[in-house]
Protein backbone atom coordinates (compact mmCIF):
# COMPACT_ATOMS: atom_id res chain seq x y z
CA UNK A 1 0.00 0.00 0.00
CA UNK A 2 2.86 2.31 0.66
CA UNK A 3 4.10 1.49 -2.72
CA UNK A 4 0.69 2.91 -4.22
CA UNK A 5 0.60 5.79 -1.89
CA UNK A 6 3.85 6.47 -3.46
CA UNK A 7 3.17 6.65 -7.13
CA UNK A 8 0.45 8.47 -6.46
CA UNK A 9 2.44 11.21 -4.27
CA UNK A 10 5.17 11.28 -7.26
CA UNK A 11 1.97 11.82 -10.21
CA UNK A 12 0.93 14.77 -7.87
CA UNK A 13 3.87 15.95 -7.19
CA UNK A 14 5.20 15.78 -10.67
CA UNK A 15 1.76 17.13 -12.01
CA UNK A 16 2.10 20.01 -9.92
CA UNK A 17 6.03 20.86 -10.77
CA UNK A 18 4.45 20.31 -14.85
CA UNK A 19 2.02 23.07 -13.92
CA UNK A 20 3.95 25.50 -11.69
CA UNK A 21 7.37 25.10 -13.12
CA UNK A 22 6.78 27.28 -16.42
CA UNK A 23 4.45 29.75 -14.84
CA UNK A 24 7.79 30.29 -12.59
CA UNK A 25 10.17 30.51 -15.39
CA UNK A 26 7.73 32.52 -17.81
CA UNK A 27 5.93 34.49 -15.89
CA UNK A 28 8.44 35.16 -12.82
CA UNK A 29 5.99 34.85 -10.16
CA UNK A 30 7.54 34.28 -6.99
CA UNK A 31 4.34 32.10 -5.62
CA UNK A 32 4.90 29.56 -8.83
CA UNK A 33 8.90 29.83 -8.38
CA UNK A 34 8.00 28.30 -4.53
CA UNK A 35 5.65 25.76 -5.41
CA UNK A 36 7.89 24.14 -8.37
CA UNK A 37 11.10 24.54 -5.96
CA UNK A 38 8.71 22.71 -3.13
CA UNK A 39 7.15 20.31 -5.53
CA UNK A 40 11.07 19.23 -6.80
CA UNK A 41 11.79 18.55 -3.03
CA UNK A 42 8.45 16.33 -2.43
CA UNK A 43 9.53 14.37 -6.04
CA UNK A 44 12.96 13.68 -4.68
CA UNK A 45 11.69 12.59 -0.69
CA UNK A 46 9.07 10.41 -2.09
CA UNK A 47 10.96 8.63 -4.19
CA UNK A 48 12.89 7.64 -1.18
CA UNK A 49 9.33 7.16 0.82
CA UNK A 50 10.20 10.20 3.33
CA UNK A 51 7.63 11.96 5.13
CA UNK A 52 9.64 14.66 4.24
CA UNK A 53 9.04 14.70 0.80
CA UNK A 54 5.37 14.08 1.69
CA UNK A 55 5.64 17.47 3.73
CA UNK A 56 7.40 19.29 0.97
CA UNK A 57 4.40 18.42 -1.63
CA UNK A 58 2.07 19.70 1.38
CA UNK A 59 3.67 22.63 1.61
CA UNK A 60 3.71 23.31 -2.28
CA UNK A 61 -0.01 22.83 -2.46
CA UNK A 62 -0.59 24.85 0.75
CA UNK A 63 1.59 27.47 -0.53
CA UNK A 64 -0.71 27.25 -4.08
CA UNK A 65 -4.13 27.93 -2.11
CA UNK A 66 -2.57 30.30 0.64
CA UNK A 67 -1.23 32.40 -2.73
CA UNK A 68 -5.08 32.43 -4.56
CA UNK A 69 -6.88 32.66 -1.90
CA UNK A 70 -10.33 33.39 -1.73
CA UNK A 71 -10.45 32.33 -4.99
CA UNK A 72 -8.83 29.19 -4.66
CA UNK A 73 -10.10 26.63 -7.41
CA UNK A 74 -11.60 23.31 -6.11
CA UNK A 75 -9.10 21.02 -7.21
CA UNK A 76 -6.21 23.64 -5.50
CA UNK A 77 -8.50 22.71 -2.41
CA UNK A 78 -8.79 19.00 -2.97
CA UNK A 79 -5.08 18.28 -4.08
CA UNK A 80 -4.06 20.05 -0.60
CA UNK A 81 -6.11 17.85 0.89
CA UNK A 82 -4.78 14.93 -0.98
CA UNK A 83 -1.44 15.81 0.15
CA UNK A 84 -2.42 16.28 3.94
CA UNK A 85 -3.14 12.54 3.65
CA UNK A 86 -0.57 11.64 2.11
CA UNK A 87 1.55 13.02 4.80
CA UNK A 88 0.09 11.87 7.54
CA UNK A 89 0.16 8.07 5.69
CA UNK A 90 4.20 8.64 5.42
CA UNK A 91 4.65 10.25 8.66
CA UNK A 92 3.58 7.75 10.61
CA UNK A 93 5.29 4.19 11.60
CA UNK A 94 2.11 2.41 11.78
CA UNK A 95 0.96 0.43 9.13
CA UNK A 96 -2.53 0.36 9.96
CA UNK A 97 -2.56 3.84 9.27
CA UNK A 98 -0.89 3.60 6.02
CA UNK A 99 -3.99 1.65 5.26
CA UNK A 100 -6.16 4.39 6.70
CA UNK A 101 -4.64 7.23 4.33
CA UNK A 102 -5.18 5.20 1.68
CA UNK A 103 -8.76 4.49 2.24
CA UNK A 104 -9.50 7.67 3.27
CA UNK A 105 -8.08 9.09 -0.60
CA UNK A 106 -9.98 6.84 -2.22
CA UNK A 107 -13.07 8.00 0.16
CA UNK A 108 -12.35 11.61 -0.55
CA UNK A 109 -12.27 11.29 -4.39
CA UNK A 110 -16.11 9.42 -3.97
CA UNK A 111 -17.26 11.96 -1.73
CA UNK A 112 -16.23 14.51 -4.72
CA UNK A 113 -18.26 12.58 -7.22
CA UNK A 114 -21.43 11.77 -4.97
CA UNK A 115 -21.70 15.95 -3.78
CA UNK A 116 -21.01 16.82 -6.81
CA UNK A 117 -24.26 15.28 -8.28
CA UNK A 118 -25.73 16.47 -4.69
CA UNK A 119 -25.14 19.83 -5.32
CA UNK A 120 -26.40 19.53 -9.03
CA UNK A 121 -29.57 18.32 -7.63
CA UNK A 122 -29.54 20.85 -5.07
CA UNK A 123 -29.07 24.01 -7.23
CA UNK A 124 -31.20 22.88 -10.14
CA UNK A 125 -29.79 24.58 -12.84
CA UNK A 126 -27.92 21.26 -14.40
CA UNK A 127 -30.65 19.00 -13.30
CA UNK A 128 -32.99 20.94 -15.83
CA UNK A 129 -30.51 21.44 -18.69
CA UNK A 130 -30.36 24.56 -18.11
CA UNK A 131 -26.58 24.63 -17.52
CA UNK A 132 -25.95 22.67 -20.82
CA UNK A 133 -28.18 24.75 -22.72
CA UNK A 134 -26.55 28.09 -21.20
CA UNK A 135 -23.10 26.34 -22.21
CA UNK A 136 -23.83 25.23 -25.72
CA UNK A 137 -25.09 29.06 -26.48
CA UNK A 138 -22.90 31.15 -24.26
CA UNK A 139 -19.49 29.77 -23.44
CA UNK A 140 -16.90 29.69 -25.91
CA UNK A 141 -14.60 27.13 -24.02
CA UNK A 142 -13.49 22.91 -24.74
CA UNK A 143 -16.79 21.97 -23.40
CA UNK A 144 -18.69 23.86 -25.10
CA UNK A 145 -17.24 22.88 -28.06
CA UNK A 146 -17.41 19.32 -27.32
CA UNK A 147 -21.24 19.56 -26.54
CA UNK A 148 -21.82 21.60 -29.72
CA UNK A 149 -20.05 18.99 -31.57
CA UNK A 150 -21.90 16.13 -29.99
CA UNK A 151 -25.06 17.50 -30.48
CA UNK A 152 -24.48 18.75 -34.20
CA UNK A 153 -26.68 15.83 -35.17
CA UNK A 154 -29.71 16.75 -32.95
CA UNK A 155 -30.53 20.18 -33.67
CA UNK A 156 -29.56 23.71 -34.95
CA UNK A 157 -27.99 25.22 -31.78
CA UNK A 158 -28.51 28.77 -30.50
CA UNK A 159 -25.33 30.99 -30.45
CA UNK A 160 -25.77 34.59 -28.59
CA UNK A 161 -23.54 37.10 -27.09
CA UNK A 162 -23.39 36.81 -22.99
CA UNK A 163 -22.68 40.57 -22.59
CA UNK A 164 -26.15 41.06 -23.67
CA UNK A 165 -27.76 39.49 -20.82
CA UNK A 166 -26.57 41.97 -18.34
CA UNK A 167 -28.55 44.58 -20.72
CA UNK A 168 -31.64 42.81 -22.25
CA UNK A 169 -33.09 39.47 -22.55
CA UNK A 170 -32.20 36.98 -25.51
CA UNK A 171 -34.50 34.74 -27.18
CA UNK A 172 -32.29 31.43 -28.31
CA UNK A 173 -34.79 29.48 -30.20
CA UNK A 174 -34.53 25.95 -28.98
CA UNK A 175 -35.81 22.75 -30.86
CA UNK A 176 -37.75 20.71 -28.21
CA UNK A 177 -35.64 17.95 -29.45
CA UNK A 178 -32.28 20.25 -28.15
CA UNK A 179 -34.43 20.63 -24.80
CA UNK A 180 -34.76 17.15 -24.70
CA UNK A 181 -31.07 15.91 -25.23
CA UNK A 182 -29.52 18.10 -23.09
CA UNK A 183 -32.34 17.17 -19.93
CA UNK A 184 -31.46 13.41 -20.53
CA UNK A 185 -27.72 13.61 -21.08
CA UNK A 186 -28.17 16.60 -17.40
CA UNK A 187 -30.03 13.72 -15.70
CA UNK A 188 -27.64 11.13 -16.91
CA UNK A 189 -24.63 12.95 -15.77
CA UNK A 190 -25.95 13.13 -12.16
CA UNK A 191 -27.02 10.05 -11.73
CA UNK A 192 -23.49 8.74 -12.83
CA UNK A 193 -22.15 11.08 -10.01
CA UNK A 194 -24.88 9.61 -7.28
CA UNK A 195 -24.66 6.02 -8.25
CA UNK A 196 -20.78 5.22 -9.43
CA UNK A 197 -19.70 5.90 -5.90
CA UNK A 198 -22.47 4.01 -4.38
CA UNK A 199 -21.49 1.00 -6.14
CA UNK A 200 -17.65 1.03 -5.74
CA UNK A 201 -18.36 1.47 -1.91
CA UNK A 202 -20.79 -1.13 -2.39
CA UNK A 203 -18.07 -3.35 -4.21
CA UNK A 204 -20.15 -4.85 -7.07
CA UNK A 205 -18.10 -6.05 -9.58
CA UNK A 206 -16.99 -3.18 -12.44
CA UNK A 207 -17.81 -0.28 -10.27
CA UNK A 208 -14.15 0.72 -10.04
CA UNK A 209 -13.76 0.51 -13.72
CA UNK A 210 -17.24 2.47 -14.16
CA UNK A 211 -15.26 5.02 -11.91
CA UNK A 212 -12.35 5.14 -14.08
CA UNK A 213 -14.62 5.71 -17.62
CA UNK A 214 -16.60 8.34 -15.52
CA UNK A 215 -13.81 10.25 -14.74
CA UNK A 216 -12.19 9.92 -18.01
CA UNK A 217 -15.21 10.71 -19.84
CA UNK A 218 -15.88 13.78 -17.53
CA UNK A 219 -12.30 15.32 -17.86
CA UNK A 220 -11.81 15.00 -21.87
CA UNK A 221 -15.45 16.81 -22.08
CA UNK A 222 -15.22 19.27 -19.76
CA UNK A 223 -11.67 20.18 -20.22
CA UNK A 224 -10.46 20.06 -16.55
CA UNK A 225 -7.57 17.68 -17.42
CA UNK A 226 -5.60 19.33 -14.38
CA UNK A 227 -8.41 17.44 -11.96
CA UNK A 228 -8.08 14.51 -14.43
CA UNK A 229 -4.84 13.56 -14.04
CA UNK A 230 -5.23 14.13 -10.10
CA UNK A 231 -8.56 11.87 -9.85
CA UNK A 232 -7.29 9.10 -12.74
CA UNK A 233 -4.22 8.92 -9.43
CA UNK A 234 -6.44 7.84 -7.08
CA UNK A 235 -8.99 5.64 -9.25
CA UNK A 236 -5.79 3.97 -9.81
CA UNK A 237 -5.36 3.37 -5.81
CA UNK A 238 -8.69 1.46 -6.41
CA UNK A 239 -6.64 -1.60 -7.54
CA UNK A 240 -4.08 -3.55 -5.06
CA UNK A 241 -1.28 -3.13 -7.62
CA UNK A 242 -1.89 -1.51 -10.37
CA UNK A 243 0.77 -1.47 -12.96
CA UNK A 244 3.71 1.00 -13.71
CA UNK A 245 1.82 1.54 -16.96
CA UNK A 246 -0.99 2.69 -15.48
CA UNK A 247 0.69 5.08 -13.60
CA UNK A 248 2.85 6.35 -16.44
CA UNK A 249 0.14 6.69 -18.87
CA UNK A 250 -1.96 8.51 -16.64
CA UNK A 251 0.14 11.16 -16.53
CA UNK A 252 1.34 11.22 -19.63
CA UNK A 253 -1.74 10.75 -21.35
CA UNK A 254 -3.16 14.17 -19.16
CA UNK A 255 -0.32 16.10 -18.88
CA UNK A 256 -0.14 15.72 -22.47
CA UNK A 257 -3.81 17.13 -22.93
CA UNK A 258 -2.80 19.73 -20.16
CA UNK A 259 0.42 21.02 -22.47
CA UNK A 260 -1.73 21.00 -25.52
CA UNK A 261 -4.24 23.60 -23.83
CA UNK A 262 -2.09 25.76 -22.72
CA UNK A 263 -0.54 26.02 -25.59
CA UNK A 264 -3.40 26.43 -27.65
CA UNK A 265 -4.19 28.93 -25.32
CA UNK B 1 -11.88 -3.26 -1.54
CA UNK B 2 -13.95 -2.44 1.87
CA UNK B 3 -13.83 0.69 3.15
CA UNK B 4 -13.82 0.80 7.48
CA UNK B 5 -13.92 4.07 9.33
CA UNK B 6 -10.29 4.83 10.16
CA UNK B 7 -9.08 4.38 13.59
CA UNK B 8 -6.60 7.54 13.41
CA UNK B 9 -8.42 10.50 14.78
CA UNK B 10 -6.76 12.93 12.06
CA UNK B 11 -8.02 11.07 9.13
CA UNK B 12 -11.05 10.64 10.75
CA UNK B 13 -11.08 14.23 11.24
CA UNK B 14 -10.86 14.65 7.59
CA UNK B 15 -13.61 12.17 6.81
CA UNK B 16 -15.94 13.99 9.01
CA UNK B 17 -14.90 17.03 7.04
CA UNK B 18 -15.83 15.36 3.37
CA UNK B 19 -18.51 14.73 5.04
CA UNK B 20 -20.12 17.78 6.28
CA UNK B 21 -18.63 20.38 4.96
CA UNK B 22 -20.37 20.19 1.32
CA UNK B 23 -23.96 19.72 2.67
CA UNK B 24 -23.00 23.51 4.87
CA UNK B 25 -21.75 24.56 1.67
CA UNK B 26 -24.53 23.96 -0.68
CA UNK B 27 -26.78 26.04 2.05
CA UNK B 28 -23.84 29.03 2.64
CA UNK B 29 -22.66 29.90 -0.68
CA UNK B 30 -25.87 30.76 -2.21
CA UNK B 31 -27.05 32.88 0.92
CA UNK B 32 -23.96 34.91 0.97
CA UNK B 33 -23.80 35.46 -2.70
CA UNK B 34 -20.77 33.50 -3.32
CA UNK B 35 -20.19 31.45 -6.14
CA UNK B 36 -20.79 27.47 -5.72
CA UNK B 37 -17.50 26.92 -7.58
CA UNK B 38 -15.41 28.38 -4.58
CA UNK B 39 -14.40 27.01 -1.48
CA UNK B 40 -14.40 22.87 -2.02
CA UNK B 41 -18.22 22.39 -1.91
CA UNK B 42 -18.06 20.79 -4.89
CA UNK B 43 -20.37 22.52 -6.74
CA UNK B 44 -19.08 22.76 -9.64
CA UNK B 45 -21.61 22.84 -13.36
CA UNK B 46 -24.38 23.49 -10.33
CA UNK B 47 -24.66 27.21 -11.13
CA UNK B 48 -22.94 28.96 -14.17
CA UNK B 49 -19.25 29.31 -14.43
CA UNK B 50 -18.15 33.27 -12.23
CA UNK B 51 -16.87 34.97 -15.36
CA UNK B 52 -15.54 38.66 -15.76
CA UNK B 53 -18.22 38.38 -18.94
CA UNK B 54 -20.80 38.37 -15.69
CA UNK B 55 -19.95 41.70 -14.43
CA UNK B 56 -20.65 44.99 -16.03
CA UNK B 57 -19.55 48.66 -14.63
CA UNK B 58 -22.55 50.96 -15.54
CA UNK B 59 -21.46 55.06 -15.26
CA UNK B 60 -23.13 58.14 -16.80
CA UNK B 61 -21.00 60.86 -19.11
CA UNK B 62 -23.25 64.14 -17.74
CA UNK B 63 -21.45 65.90 -20.82
CA UNK B 64 -23.28 64.58 -23.41
CA UNK B 65 -27.08 65.11 -24.42
CA UNK B 66 -28.82 63.29 -23.48
CA UNK B 67 -26.10 61.52 -20.75
CA UNK B 68 -24.43 58.69 -22.59
CA UNK B 69 -24.48 55.43 -20.47
CA UNK B 70 -20.74 53.73 -20.48
CA UNK B 71 -20.14 50.05 -19.80
CA UNK B 72 -17.27 47.84 -19.80
CA UNK B 73 -17.06 45.30 -22.61
CA UNK B 74 -14.55 47.43 -24.68
CA UNK B 75 -16.85 46.80 -27.65
CA UNK B 76 -19.74 48.68 -29.77
CA UNK B 77 -21.87 51.48 -29.12
CA UNK B 78 -25.97 50.19 -28.94
CA UNK B 79 -28.76 52.64 -29.54
CA UNK B 80 -31.80 51.14 -27.25
CA UNK B 81 -35.40 52.59 -27.82
CA UNK B 82 -36.57 55.58 -29.47
CA UNK B 83 -33.10 57.43 -29.61
CA UNK B 84 -33.59 57.63 -25.51
CA UNK B 85 -30.03 56.58 -24.87
CA UNK B 86 -26.28 55.54 -26.45
CA UNK B 87 -24.18 53.33 -24.77
CA UNK B 88 -20.29 53.65 -25.18
CA UNK B 89 -17.10 51.60 -24.03
CA UNK B 90 -15.34 51.85 -20.62
CA UNK B 91 -12.78 48.93 -21.49
CA UNK B 92 -10.94 46.68 -18.46
CA UNK B 93 -7.12 46.27 -18.75
CA UNK B 94 -6.14 42.80 -17.92
CA UNK B 95 -5.55 43.51 -13.60
CA UNK B 96 -9.63 44.98 -14.18
CA UNK B 97 -10.54 41.87 -16.00
CA UNK B 98 -9.06 40.01 -12.83
CA UNK B 99 -10.97 41.86 -10.76
CA UNK B 100 -13.85 41.68 -12.48
CA UNK B 101 -13.70 38.04 -12.14
CA UNK B 102 -13.13 38.16 -8.61
CA UNK B 103 -16.26 40.10 -8.25
CA UNK B 104 -18.18 37.77 -10.35
CA UNK B 105 -16.78 35.13 -7.78
CA UNK B 106 -17.38 36.48 -4.25
CA UNK B 107 -19.90 39.28 -4.74
CA UNK B 108 -17.67 40.81 -1.58
CA UNK B 109 -17.88 44.88 -1.45
CA UNK B 110 -14.63 45.12 -0.88
CA UNK B 111 -13.81 43.57 -4.64
CA UNK B 112 -16.44 46.23 -5.99
CA UNK B 113 -14.84 49.16 -4.90
CA UNK B 114 -11.54 48.12 -5.73
CA UNK B 115 -12.96 47.50 -9.71
CA UNK B 116 -15.23 50.50 -9.17
CA UNK B 117 -11.74 52.39 -8.71
CA UNK B 118 -10.03 50.89 -10.99
CA UNK B 119 -12.40 51.90 -13.81
CA UNK B 120 -11.66 55.29 -12.29
CA UNK B 121 -8.58 55.30 -12.21
CA UNK B 122 -8.80 54.11 -16.02
CA UNK B 123 -11.19 56.09 -17.36
CA UNK B 124 -10.55 59.36 -15.21
CA UNK B 125 -13.66 59.06 -13.58
CA UNK B 126 -14.24 61.31 -10.76
CA UNK B 127 -14.89 59.78 -7.29
CA UNK B 128 -17.69 61.14 -6.54
CA UNK B 129 -19.61 60.11 -10.08
CA UNK B 130 -21.55 57.16 -8.81
CA UNK B 131 -21.09 53.87 -10.84
CA UNK B 132 -23.46 50.91 -11.07
CA UNK B 133 -21.42 47.30 -10.81
CA UNK B 134 -23.81 44.71 -11.42
CA UNK B 135 -23.02 41.10 -11.14
CA UNK B 136 -25.12 39.11 -13.38
CA UNK B 137 -26.26 35.33 -12.55
CA UNK B 138 -27.51 33.81 -16.16
CA UNK B 139 -30.84 31.86 -16.35
CA UNK B 140 -32.65 30.50 -19.16
CA UNK B 141 -36.58 30.06 -18.72
CA UNK B 142 -38.24 28.25 -22.02
CA UNK B 143 -36.45 30.16 -24.74
CA UNK B 144 -35.82 33.04 -23.44
CA UNK B 145 -31.93 33.51 -21.40
CA UNK B 146 -32.08 36.51 -19.36
CA UNK B 147 -30.29 37.42 -16.15
CA UNK B 148 -30.58 38.31 -12.51
CA UNK B 149 -28.28 41.26 -11.24
CA UNK B 150 -27.19 42.19 -8.01
CA UNK B 151 -26.18 45.97 -8.28
CA UNK B 152 -24.05 48.07 -5.88
CA UNK B 153 -24.05 51.85 -6.90
CA UNK B 154 -20.32 53.27 -6.28
CA UNK B 155 -19.44 56.85 -5.05
CA UNK B 156 -16.68 58.14 -3.26
CA UNK B 157 -15.46 54.43 -2.20
CA UNK B 158 -19.32 53.58 -0.30
CA UNK B 159 -21.23 51.19 -2.53
CA UNK B 160 -25.30 50.66 -1.98
CA UNK B 161 -26.18 47.31 -2.55
CA UNK B 162 -29.53 46.70 -4.56
CA UNK B 163 -30.92 43.08 -4.35
CA UNK B 164 -31.48 40.12 -7.32
CA UNK B 165 -33.73 41.65 -10.02
CA UNK B 166 -34.09 41.06 -13.57
CA UNK B 167 -31.07 42.67 -15.31
CA UNK B 168 -31.47 45.69 -17.76
CA UNK B 169 -30.04 48.38 -19.20
CA UNK B 170 -32.96 50.39 -17.86
CA UNK B 171 -33.20 48.74 -15.04
CA UNK B 172 -29.57 50.15 -14.32
CA UNK B 173 -30.24 53.56 -15.43
CA UNK B 174 -33.02 53.92 -13.32
CA UNK B 175 -30.41 53.09 -10.27
CA UNK B 176 -27.82 54.79 -11.42
CA UNK B 177 -28.06 58.83 -9.90
CA UNK B 178 -29.02 61.09 -12.65
CA UNK B 179 -26.70 63.83 -13.35
CA UNK B 180 -27.11 67.19 -11.68
CA UNK B 181 -27.97 65.34 -8.15
CA UNK B 182 -28.18 62.37 -5.85
CA UNK B 183 -31.71 60.22 -6.48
Amino acid sequence: MKQTLRAFGLLLALKTLLVAGPRSLLLEEPASTAIAMLATVGLVGLVRQRAWGAAALLLALAVRVADTFPHTLNHAWFECLAAVILWRAFASPDVRVIAQAHAVLRFALLSVFFYSGIQKLVHGQFASGEFLMHTVAFEGNHMSDTLRMALRAFADLPRADANELALRPVTLHVSPLLRGVLATLSAGIIAAELVVPLLVVANVRGARWALLATQVGIGLSSGEFDFALTATGIVLLFWAEPPRAAWIGAFVGWAALIAAAVFSA
Amino acid sequence: MPMRPPADRFLLFIVAVLLLWPPVHALLMPALGVSTWRFGGWGMYATPVPRRSHVIVVGRDCGFSPPLLHRNDGARGLVLGAGSFRTGALPLDPTGHDLARDVASLRRETDVLALARRVRGLHRVDSDEPLAVAIVQPRIRGDVAFAHAAVFVVSADFAVEHGLRVSTLAGIDALLPSCGGAQ
